[in-house]
């Protein structure tokens, strides 16, 4: 269940921040920045704290280019590390000004589970090479077909916060493909509007609500679904991740942020 | 009340507090209260009971301290622990490392499409 539930955390702050289909220039993200979270699982009401989720930004130059790292990471706290210990990292390193991905790079140590997958994005041909690290795979390579603007799940995350919501309808629904575990896959976003999230240590904001949805197929408001909130302001902060498991729900919620 | 039914409680509620307990020692030690509560008051009802009726109340009085210890254990890790990650060096290695791979990497890439234009 603990794996479950880690895992779920992980990929929802990462496949729920999905993005739409057309390119935005950022002007939200910037380097420095710094977002810490509580990852909870809520069983009859009462909230259990997992883990802490980072997410953080900072420039990386190359002989030729300047990029963005996009760095996040799952630590379990330490009450869970003897039983089942959560060490998680991905990066994304993208182009500042379109926050598409050019490396992504993923490296998860998850109780006695290890994994690490890399892939490097040529946008010219179209392509981006898989390499695979885990047991029974050395060095796995495999070819995935891209198009110009296929997202990493890091990526994603970020390019989701970007996004124009005030010129949004509600009901408007966004449809996006993104490679996860060497697959493209497509997600479906669906905005539902304003609500306001009391947030753990920044009091009560406005947010945009999104419903998240896998595969393309259908947005899952089935047993209350999967919500992500991002605050209606310039800083775009993911305040707030909602998910139904079959033991209770999943949270997420932003506890800590620096610019 | 029956010494049965006295005994039916009793059972039950050492069943609650013995998992009160063991939750209690668990990084869910929050979920505790619940089997504790629960066989905290099955305790006193059949510690009550036996106690009435001139019967021997000692398992009654057993279950009531073992969901008592439950409940003061969960609700002292509440009070007086704090959730933290522990600072874990390697760690921190592995992402400084990672980083320094990347850019290599990175560079890789960009002698391949210099090469390539």
């Amino acid at each position: 269940m603990f794996k479950k539930v880690s895992f779920i955390a992980v990929l929802f702050i990462v496949f729920a921040f999905n993005t739409s289909s057309t390119l935005v220039e950022n002007q939200h993200i910037k380097s420095g920045e710094k977002l810490t979270f509580i990852a909870s699982f809520n069983i009859s009401g009462v909230m259990t704290d997992i883990a802490e989720v980072k997410m953080e930004t900072s420039t990386v130059k190359t002989k030729s280019r300047e990029l963005l790292r996009l760095k996040c990471t799952a630590s379990t706290y330490s009450s869970w590390d003897k039983f089942f210990k959560v060490r998680d990292l991905y990066e994304s390193y993208v182009d500042i000004e379109t926050l598409l991905p050019v490396l992504y790079k993923r490296n998860i140590e998850e109780g006695t589970y290890k994994k690490e997958l890399k892939y490097l994005f040529k946008r010219k041909s179209k392509i981006a090479i898989s390499t695979l690290n885990k047991k029974g795979y050395k060095d796995y390579k495999t070819e995935v077909p891209i198009t110009d603007t296929t997202l990493d799940i890091v990526s994603a995350i970020y390019n989701a916060r970007i996004l124009d919501y005030e010129n949004f309808s509600v009901g408007k629904r966004v449809i996006k493909k993104l490679i996860v575990d060497s697959e493209v896959q497509t997600i479906t976003i669906e905005y539902l509007g304003k609500e306001t999230v009391s947030m753990v240590n920044y009091g009560k904001k406005e947010c945009y609500k999104l419903s998240i949805g896998f595969g393309g197929s259908e947005i899952e408001n089935i047993k209350g679904g999967k919500y992500i909130y991002i605050t209606a302001d310039d800083d775009r902060l993911p305040a707030l991740i909602e998910a139904n498991i079959p033991v209770g729900r999943v949270q997420i919620r932003l506890s800590n942020y620096t610019k | 009340m029956n010494k049965t039914l006295i005994t039916i409680l009793s059972i039950f509620g050492i069943i609650g507090a013995i998992l009160g307990l063991l939750f209690s020692f668990l990084p869910i030690s929050n979920l505790a209260i619940f089997p504790a509560v629960l066989g905290l008051i099955l305790g006193l009802i059949a510690y009550l009971s036996a106690k009435k009726q001139k019967l021997n109340f000692s398992f009654a009085r057993i279950v009531v301290l073992l969901a008592l210890l439950a409940i003061i254990i969960s609700m002292g890790k509440q009070l007086f622990t704090e959730d933290e990650v522990k600072a874990d060096t390697e760690f921190i290695q592995k992402e400084k490392q990672s980083e320094v791979d990347a850019v290599k990497e990175l560079e890789e890439l960009d002698d391949e499409l210099d090469e390539l234009e």
